[in-house]
């Protein structure tokens, strides 16, 4: 059983940057995992619900936010805060199941719940005695 | 200089790797032990050298400062603002969100506890218009100037 657990592990923990599209910001995330689903938390501040976007393509998981468009119509006396969207790539086992997948958007945090298949859940045999 | 073989009183780099891997596991122990200490950020989330503080944007527009600040996961009731004599000041605290011990971490990145912000504006406010809006996990403040035709913001030519 200690085997499986890594072997999710493994494959959830690649942030492939290499792939991103130009000029975007990689947004900081906790990912939890327990017996039932990974979870996932991503920070992505200035992002609607209607300008997130979650693919699955295989085992890659993609987050694009795009951010509500900066007022360029003012004149900036301090600036700290990029001007740019957010993308982020996972890798994604196959003991999660992708029709299941949920997301989430709150005051700008993405909640991302990915639940394991029955199937490869650990189970618990029964121990009759006779 | 000879190279000497790295032994520790464990023996050998494993050693080495079997006291780390005890060390994390004592420090998240510690970590999550705390009860409703949790939210108080000591040790590694030490947020007392402000590496979470919110990250700002001023801008100057139509006799108005708006400023932004990104504040993303709060609750509105977490986040104070105030402004005294020409300061601003931004602070709150981020709770963390998930107090269950039993699940395993992957990654840990996104910043809590503590956190607070104070700069100048350039102009005199008038208080009574100040205004916050809290969306999308930006906080939104809309401070308007006393003497708007004093705006320090000048166009300069280009000879």
């Amino acid at each position: 059983m200690a085997e499986q657990k890594e072997k999710a592990i493994a494959k959830t923990e690649s942030g492939s940057v290499a792939a991103a599209p130009q000029n975007t910001i990689v947004p900081p995330v906790d990912i939890y995992e327990d017996g039932d689903a990974v979870t996932l938390f991503a920070d992505l501040p200035g992002v609607s619900k209607d300008n997130l976007e979650v693919q699955i393509d295989k085992d890659t998981l993609k987050i694009t936010g795009k951010r509500v468009p900066f007022d360029e119509t003012g004149s900036s006396v301090y600036v700290e805060i990029p001007n740019r969207d957010y993308y982020r790539s996972f890798t994604i086992g196959e003991e999660i199941d992708r029709e299941r997948i949920t997301a989430a958007m709150n005051n700008g945090v993405l909640k991302l719940l990915l639940p394991k298949s029955e199937k490869s859940k650990p189970k618990k045999i029964e121990i009759k005695v006779s | 200089m000879a190279i000497t073989l790295w032994r520790d009183r464990r023996g050998g780099p494993r050693g080495l790797l079997d006291n780390l891997k005890s060390e994390m596991d004592h420090w998240f122990d510690d970590y999550f032990s705390r009860g409703d200490d949790l939210t108080k950020s000591e040790g590694f989330f030490n947020d007392s050298n402000l590496a979470n503080y919110p990250a700002v944007d001023i801008m100057e527009k139509d006799g108005k400062y708006i400023v932004h600040a990104e504040l993303p996961g709060m609750k509105k009731d977490d986040i104070h603002v105030e402004y005294k004599d020409g300061y601003v000041t931004i602070k709150g605290e981020k709770k963390f969100e998930h107090e269950e011990k039993k699940k395993d971490f992957h990654r840990l990145e996104r910043s809590y506890g503590s956190f607070s912000r104070t700069f100048e504006l350039p102009a005199e406010i008038k208080e009574e218009g100040i205004k916050a809006e809290y969306k999308n996990g930006v906080l939104e403040l809309s401070l308007p100037m006393k003497d708007p035709a004093k705006s320090t913001s000048k166009k300069i030519k280009i000879d």
